[in-house]
């Protein structure tokens, strides 16, 4: 008789345990790294944007390089680069200084049909991304600058 | 030779033995599972902590740029604050602390020329976590009225 | 004499309430102290909750939210959240709230306070139990009650038409009274029953800009005037309508005007580098129009900002007029800076 109440203890003492396991653990929270890939995306781009050449560009903001790239290519900076080579190799500084820096994967596109982009850099993400869309105003249209960061 | 008896109450002594051992091994197995849930616990309050530092000094008025024409640009920083606001958070390293606690400020122009400043650095060696927060940010040059391109870095001990 | 079988019955049941004792005391004990831990961690949490609050108030200005929050009762002063005991100690807290706030519901509210650059975000929290009774018929007082949130249990009245009060089991009440009202005007006799510090009253001599503000709590049927305070903008009296106590408002009126004396000192530094004639002369001409006339816009915003840094040191009525005209004066500076594409002062 006892053994039977031992063996019905037992199996209730398992059965709390499972239950305990399957919902009394928490999981690792990720808070803080969906906090940083939210404002990475928007700040970088934002920021970007608003960046001005060096004087060999004639301090132009990249956004006004970034229209003129795709209004004809106009401005001849005193490089010999024009607007879209200069914008791409201060967009390439850039994200190598921060994105490779960080280990963290990007991909930067700035295009009028997403099939031919203007300037594209980094590698379409596999997995999660963060993305920000930036729509700049051109004369016959609208372009867009588009920042994936991945993970 | 003992009685029929005395038989009996070893036995139901022994069933309580048990009981209680087994009692004891849950206790203790529901203690480890709180221990564990606690650690996440504490972990989350590092980083809910990190975040808010972050967020404090990314729109701290002493750094930001306050521009009648660009209203309070939070992802923005104003050249000409930049050594005023370290002089100042030297000399009241107290009320500062009470905000950043023991974290590293510092702000670094990448583009168009390299530059690096420290803002606020307290450090303690009894830590557990560490929590480096990057930021990217425009730094504005007000005699010039053009951007750089800079990244705020936020490095907080808990 | 008893038979052996019922010495062995007894004995037996005697062993099962010793035992059974033993076991129940176990549980018990256990579930006692469980219970304790678990409320403690409510607390916590609770008190973790508003500290996220505080910190994400120098994020967002003019946000208004609503929490959900275990019941609790949280008890704010100068510098220091407290829920249930379990309590946290700042060092310069700007947070205006009554001081307990009692329920499941947390209503907080941002707003920006510039004078005339940006200095912090003002922090306020309420309980929506606790009643907000305005009276007042000029614009300031409509706006005033615009600015408080909808989901606070507010009343607003015209002298010439307010109802009695009743007691609808608020556990706090706070009136508001604008222009020449008279507070001693407010019947209190349905509200005697509540104790006298959780009845209180402002009275708002002034405009949107600067003014007095008079505190008055409940004296058994009649009002009793505490010390006047003093505001400075619309943030600062909506702080004046959510503290209860003048304690309270002046301790926050003070830790804002810490932060003003050092965002000022950042300007001041700024100023003095705007004005240095070297870093002028390096920008090319066509970015400034005349450097003579910048440079005296640069030197009386400088005596504004050090007559605001003087005057931050403390919070009375003296500083805050003056402060209010240095504030004035650099706004105008900064104006003119702007319409002579002088580099702007902030």
């Amino acid at each position: 008789m006892e053994i039977l109440g031992l063996a019905i203890v037992i199996v209730l003492i398992f059965v709390a345990i499972i239950f305990v396991v399957r919902l009394g653990f928490e999981k690792p929270s990720n808070i803080r790294a969906s906090f940083v890939s939210s404002q990475l995306a928007s700040n970088m781009l934002n920021a970007f944007l608003r960046t001005s050449a060096r004087d060999d560009c004639f301090q132009l903001t990249m956004t006004e390089l970034l229209q003129d790239c795709a209004q004809g290519k106009a401005i001849k900076c005193n490089n010999g680069d024009d607007s879209c080579k200069y914008a791409n190799s201060t967009a390439k500084e850039i994200f190598e200084k921060t994105f490779d820096k960080w280990n963290t994967n990007y991909e930067f596109l700035a295009y009028t049909d997403i099939a031919r982009p203007l300037i594209g850099l980094g590698e379409t993400c596999k997995a999660d991304k963060k993305s920000e869309l930036f729509p700049i105003p051109i004369s016959s249209q609208t372009m867009y600058v588009k920042l994936d960061v991945c993970g | 030779m003992f009685s029929k008896s005395q038989i009996q109450i070893g036995e139901t002594v022994a069933v309580l033995f048990v009981f209680f051992i087994l009692i004891i091994i849950g206790f203790i197995f529901y203690v480890k599972v709180i221990k564990s849930n606690l650690e996440v616990e504490k972990d989350e309050i590092s980083q809910i902590r990190s975040i808010s530092i972050a967020q404090r000094v990314m729109f701290l008025p002493e750094l930001q740029c306050s521009d009648d024409i660009v209203k309070e640009v939070s992802d923005c920083i104003d050249r000409l604050k930049i050594h005023a606001a370290q002089d100042i958070m030297k000399e009241n390293e107290i009320y500062y602390y009470d905000l950043f606690g023991f974290s590293e400020v510092t702000i670094a122009q990448i583009y168009p020329e390299n530059k690096k400043w420290a803002v606020y650095s307290r450090k303690t060696e009894d830590f557990k976590n560490k929590f480096v927060t990057n930021v990217p940010v425009s730094i504005y040059h007000p005699m010039t009225r053009k951007y750089g391109f800079g990244v705020l870095t936020i490095e907080t001990l808990s | 004499m008893m038979s052996k079988k019922g010495f062995e019955i007894q004995f037996n049941w005697l062993f099962v309430l010793v035992a059974g004792a033993a076991i129940l005391l176990f549980f018990t004990v256990l579930v006692v102290r469980h219970r304790d831990i678990s409320q403690t961690s409510t607390k916590a949490t609770v008190l973790k909750n508003v500290e996220a609050v505080i910190a994400g108030a120098s994020v967002s200005t003019d946000t208004i939210s609503v929490l959900d929050i275990p019941n609790s009762n949280i008890e704010i002063s100068c510098n220091r959240v407290s829920v249930d005991g379990v309590s946290r100690q700042y060092q310069n807290l700007i947070l205006f709230a009554p001081n307990l706030i009692k329920g499941d519901k947390l209503v907080t509210q941002t707003m920006g306070f510039s004078i005339p650059y940006k200095i912090t975000n003002l922090l306020y929290m309420t309980s929506p139990q606790i009643r907000y009774r305005i009276i007042g018929n000029n614009d300031f007082a409509k706006e005033s009650n615009k600015s408080l949130p909808i989901e606070l249990k507010k009343e607003f009245y015209k002298p010439i038409s307010i109802p009695t009060i009743r007691n609808l089991n608020n556990y706090k009440v706070r009136f508001i009274v604008f222009e020449d009202f008279d507070v001693y005007g407010i019947d209190l006799t349905n509200l005697e029953k509540m104790q006298d510090s959780d009845v209180t009253a402002i009275k708002v001599v002034g405009d949107i800009n600067q003014g007095e503000i008079q505190f008055y709590v409940k004296d058994g049927d009649s009002w009793s005037q505490q010390e006047s305070s003093f505001y400075i903008g619309k943030p600062y009296l909506i702080g004046a309508i959510y503290s209860d106590a003048l304690e309270d408002y002046e301790c926050n009126m003070e830790n804002v005007f810490s932060r003003l004396n050092l965002v000022t000192q950042v300007y001041v530094k700024r100023t003095e580098e705007l004005k240095k004639p070297e870093e002028l002369s390096s920008i090319p001409s066509r970015q400034i129009s005349s450097r003579q006339e910048c440079t005296d816009y640069y030197e009386n915003a400088l005596i504004d900002l050090k007559n605001i840094l003087t005057t931050s040191s403390e919070f009375n009525e003296e500083n805050v007029n003056a402060l209010a005209n240095a504030a004035d004066s650099l706004l105008n500076q900064n104006k003119n800076a702007q319409e002579n594409s002088c580099i702007l002062i902030y």
